[in-house]
C-alpha cells in the first residue's frame, strides 16, 4: 500500500494558486494601482511574497516531518 | 449534559453581551455611523472581528467531523487563502474605501448600470439571507444535540439577542462584540485543545495515535469524493474565500470601518497569516482528538462522526468549562449572523429603500428604517430555519447553496476591476445566465464531467465552482467582445487602474501617502476654521502637508480610539495644540482641553 504524502497537492495549490496569486499581483502594480515607489505599497508587496512563501515552506516542511 | 454552573454561565454571557453590545447605541447617530461605524477602527479590531465572521456556528460541528474523518487536513479551507490577498488588499479593498461605494450592488450601478445592480441586489440578497437561516439552523442542530433544546426555540433564542443589539447598536456594537467572541471562540477552542491533550496522556501519545493519514495538511488529490483536496481547493479557496473577501457585505462593511486602508490592509494580513491558522486549530481540534481516543482506545470505533464535537467536549470539558464551549459556540453563530443582519440592513436600504422606493428623506428616517430591516432580516432567517433542515447534512447544504451562488458575483467584481472593456450587458449576463449555469449544473451534475479531475461523479458539489468561474469568466469574455464598454473616464476610480484617481477623489485632493511621520499628543482646543489647525513644525514631525488628512482620536487607551473624527488640516498658530471647530469635535465625540491623538491618513 502506498504511503500517503502531499507532494502533488503542494505542487497543485502552490503552482495554480501561484499563477492567480501572480498574474493579480502584477495587474495591481502593473496597472497602477500599486506603486513600488510607495513605501506602503513595497511594504505590502514584501508581506505578500513572504507570506505566499512562508505558506509554501511550512507546508513543505509539514508534509515531511508529519512521517515522524 | 451539562451541570447547573454551565447554564449558568451561558445565561450570564447572552446578558453581558446584550448589554455590552447596546452600550454603542451612542456611537450610532445617522446611517453612516450605523453602516460603517464612521471609519474609526483599528486594524487589531477589525481583524478579530473578521475571524468571527468567518467561523460561524457550523464551523465547530463541521470541521470537527472532518477532523475526525480526515484528520489534520481539515484545516485545508483556512489555511488556502493567500493567493487571493494581492487582489483583495491591494485592488479591490482601496477601490471601495476610497470610491466610497457602501455595498456590493452599489459597485455595480456605478461601474456598469442600474439592471446590474437589481441583478446583484437579488442574488446577493439570496446568498446572505440564506447564510443567516444556516447559522440559525446549525446553533438550533447544535443546542439540540449538547444541551436537547429544541432546534427551534434556540434559534429565537439567539435571533432575539443578536437582532436586539444590532438593531440599536449597528456596525460599532456588532465589531464590539464579535471583539469579545472572536477572543471567546478562539479561547475556547483552545482550551478543548488542552483538556484533550491532557486527557490523552501528553501530545506524544496524541500524535502517536492519528495514522499518517491525519496528519497530512492535505487529504488525497481526488479522494474520497466527500473530501477531495483538489475539491476542497476549488471550493473553499478559490469560490468561497473569493465571495468571503470580494463579495460578502458583511466582511466588506468591516474593512470600510476601518480608520484608513493602511489599517485595512494590516488587518487583512494578520487575519490570514495569524487568525486564520488559529480558528483552524480552534474549530477542528475536537475531531482530532476524537479520532486519538479511538486509536488510544478511550472512544469506541463506531463513534458518529458528525457528533465527535459534542463527545469530545463532553468528555474532556470540567463543569463550568462545558458551559464556556457551549458559549462559544453561541458566540461563533451570534457573530456571523449579526454581520449578516447589518449588511442584510444596509443593502435593504442603500440599495432598494433609498434609491427605489422612499427617496430624499432625512437620514433619521433611513436610520429608523436601517433598524426595522435589521428585525425583518433576523425574522427572515428564522423563516428558513425548517427549510435549511430538510437537507442531508449541514456541510451539504451550506456547501450546495455557497457554491451555487458565488461564483457569477465574483467573477463580475474581478472582470469588472480588472478590465476596463467588461460591458455593462456582460456583466449583466454573466450573474443571470452565470447563475442559471450553476442552477443547471444541480440539475445536471454532468456538465460538470470535464472539471472533475478524475474524481467520481459524486465530487462535482466541489467542482461546481470551477465549472461556474469558467462559465461565468466565458460568458463575460464573450459578452464583452461584441458589446460596448463604458467610457473609462467616467469608471477609472472603480478600477485597479484607476485608484489613484479614487484617492484623489476621497481626500479632494492629489494624496500624500508618500511618508508618514509619528503619531502625535497634543491638546484638543476648539477653533473656528472648518478643518483641524495645527502648527507647522508638529506638521513636520506628521510628514502632512496643509489639506492632507488626518485622524484625530481621544488617547485613553480604554477607548480604543473609538471617539475620534477624520479632519483636513491647515498652519495653527500654537505648537502641542490642535484645533478644530465645534462640528468636528461633536462628530468626533471628544471634548475641549483634553488630550488626542493625530495621525496622519493621507
Amino acid at each position: 500500500m502506498d504511503v500517503p504524502n502531499n507532494w502533488l497537492q503542494i505542487a497543485y495549490q502552490y503552482g495554480v494558486g501561484g499563477v492567480f496569486f501572480a498574474v493579480t499581483l502584477w495587474l495591481c502594480f502593473y496597472q497602477g494601482g500599486s506603486k513600488i515607489s510607495n513605501p506602503e505599497d513595497r511594504k505590502s508587496l514584501i508581506i505578500l511574497l513572504g507570506g505566499y512563501f512562508g505558506y509554501l515552506i511550512f507546508n513543505l516542511a509539514w508534509a515531511y516531518l508529519a512521517r515522524f | 449534559m451539562g451541570t447547573r454552573l454551565d447554564y449558568f454561565i451561558i445565561v450570564l454571557y447572552f446578558i453581558f453581551i446584550f448589554g455590552f453590545g447596546s452600550m454603542f447605541a451612542g456611537l450610532t447617530r445617522n446611517t453612516q455611523e450605523f453602516f460603517f461605524a464612521g471609519k474609526r477602527f483599528n486594524w487589531w479590531l477589525i481583524a478579530i472581528s473578521c475571524i468571527s465572521v468567518t467561523v460561524g456556528s457550523y464551523s465547530f460541528i463541521k470541521y470537527s467531523e472532518a477532523g475526525y474523518l480526515y484528520g489534520l487536513s481539515s484545516t485545508q479551507s483556512y489555511l488556502n487563502d493567500w493567493f487571493l490577498m494581492p487582489l483583495f488588499l491591494l485592488g479591490w479593498m482601496p477601490i471601495i474605501y476610497f470610491s466610497r461605494v457602501t455595498s456590493i450592488p452599489e459597485f455595480f450601478e456605478r461601474r456598469f448600470d442600474r439592471k446590474t445592480r437589481l441583478a446583484g441586489v437579488l442574488v446577493l440578497m439570496i446568498y446572505m439571507v440564506g447564510y443567516i437561516g444556516i447559522n440559525f439552523y446549525t446553533l438550533g442542530v447544535a443546542m439540540n444535540a449538547l444541551l436537547g433544546w429544541d432546534v427551534y426555540r434556540s434559534a429565537v433564542l439567539v435571533a432575539i439577542v443578536t437582532g436586539l443589539y444590532v438593531t440599536f447598536g449597528g456596525q460599532a456594537a456588532v465589531i464590539m462584540t464579535d471583539l469579545v467572541q472572536g477572543l471567546l471562540l478562539l479561547i475556547a477552542g483552545f482550551v478543548l485543545f488542552f483538556l484533550g491533550i491532557h486527557y490523552l496522556g501528553g501530545f506524544g501519545n496524541f500524535w502517536n495515535n492519528l495514522p499518517l493519514s491525519h496528519r497530512l495538511l492535505f487529504s488525497g488529490f481526488n479522494e474520497p469524493a466527500d473530501f477531495p483536496f483538489v475539491g476542497i481547493f476549488w471550493q473553499d479557496a478559490m469560490a468561497n474565500s473569493m465571495a468571503f473577501y470580494f463579495m460578502n457585505q458583511g466582511l466588506i462593511m468591516r474593512f470600510l470601518s476601518v480608520k484608513s486602508v493602511k489599517e485595512g490592509r494590516k488587518a487583512g494580513f494578520f487575519v490570514v497569516l495569524a487568525l486564520m491558522p488559529m480558528a483552524a486549530l480552534a474549530v477542528a481540534n475536537a475531531g482530532w482528538l476524537g479520532k486519538a481516543m479511538v486509536g488510544a482506545g478511550l472512544l469506541p470505533s463506531d463513534i458518529e462522526p458528525k457528533k465527535v464535537f459534542v463527545v469530545v467536549s463532553n468528555l474532556v470539558a470540567r463543569p463550568g468549562v462545558f458551559g464556556l464551549i457551549m458559549a462559544a459556540l453561541t458566540a461563533a453563530m451570534m457573530s456571523t449572523v449579526d454581520a449578516l443582519i447589518n449588511a442584510v440592513s444596509a443593502v435593504s436600504i442603500n440599495d432598494i429603500y433609498r434609491p427605489f422606493l422612499v427617496k430624499n428623506r432625512s437620514d433619521k428616517h433611513y436610520l429608523n428604517m436601517a433598524r426595522i430591516f435589521s428585525i425583518g432580516a433576523s425574522l427572515i432567517g428564522l423563516v428558513l430555519v425548517p427549510v435549511f433542515a430538510r437537507f442531508e447534512t449541514i456541510y451539504k447544504a451550506h456547501a450546495t447553496f455557497t457554491a451555487a451562488i458565488t461564483p457569477p458575483m465574483i467573477v463580475a467584481i474581478i472582470l469588472g476591476i480588472l478590465w476596463k472593456g467588461y460591458t455593462p450587458l456582460a456583466a449583466f449576463c454573466t450573474l443571470i445566465f452565470g447563475t442559471l449555469a450553476m442552477f443547471l449544473s444541480i440539475k445536471f451534475p454532468i456538465l460538470v464531467y470535464p472539471f472533475l479531475h478524475g474524481m467520481e461523479l459524486k465530487g462535482a458539489s466541489f467542482m461546481r465552482a470551477l465549472f461556474g468561474l469558467v462559465v461565468c469568466t466565458m460568458i463575460g469574455i464573450l459578452v464583452s467582445l461584441f458589446s460596448k464598454p463604458r467610457k473609462e473616464e467616467e469608471i477609472k476610480p472603480l478600477l485597479v487602474s484607476g485608484i489613484e484617481k479614487a484617492k484623489e477623489w476621497f481626500k479632494g485632493g492629489k494624496s500624500n501617502d508618500q511618508e508618514f511621520g509619528e503619531e502625535l499628543l497634543l491638546e484638543l482646543e476648539e477653533g473656528e476654521k472648518s478643518h483641524a489647525e495645527i502648527h507647522p513644525e508638529d506638521m513636520a514631525l506628521l510628514k502632512a502637508l496643509s489639506g492632507d488628512l488626518v485622524y484625530i482620536r481621544d488617547s485613553r487607551r480604554w477607548v480604543l480610539g473609538l471617539l475620534g473624527v477624520h479632519a483636513k488640516i491647515s498652519p495653527g498658530a500654537e505648537k502641542g495644540k490642535v484645533f478644530l471647530s465645534p462640528e468636528l469635535i461633536k462628530e468626533g465625540q471628544l471634548r475641549p482641553g483634553q488630550m488626542v491623538k493625530v495621525e496622519k491618513i493621507m
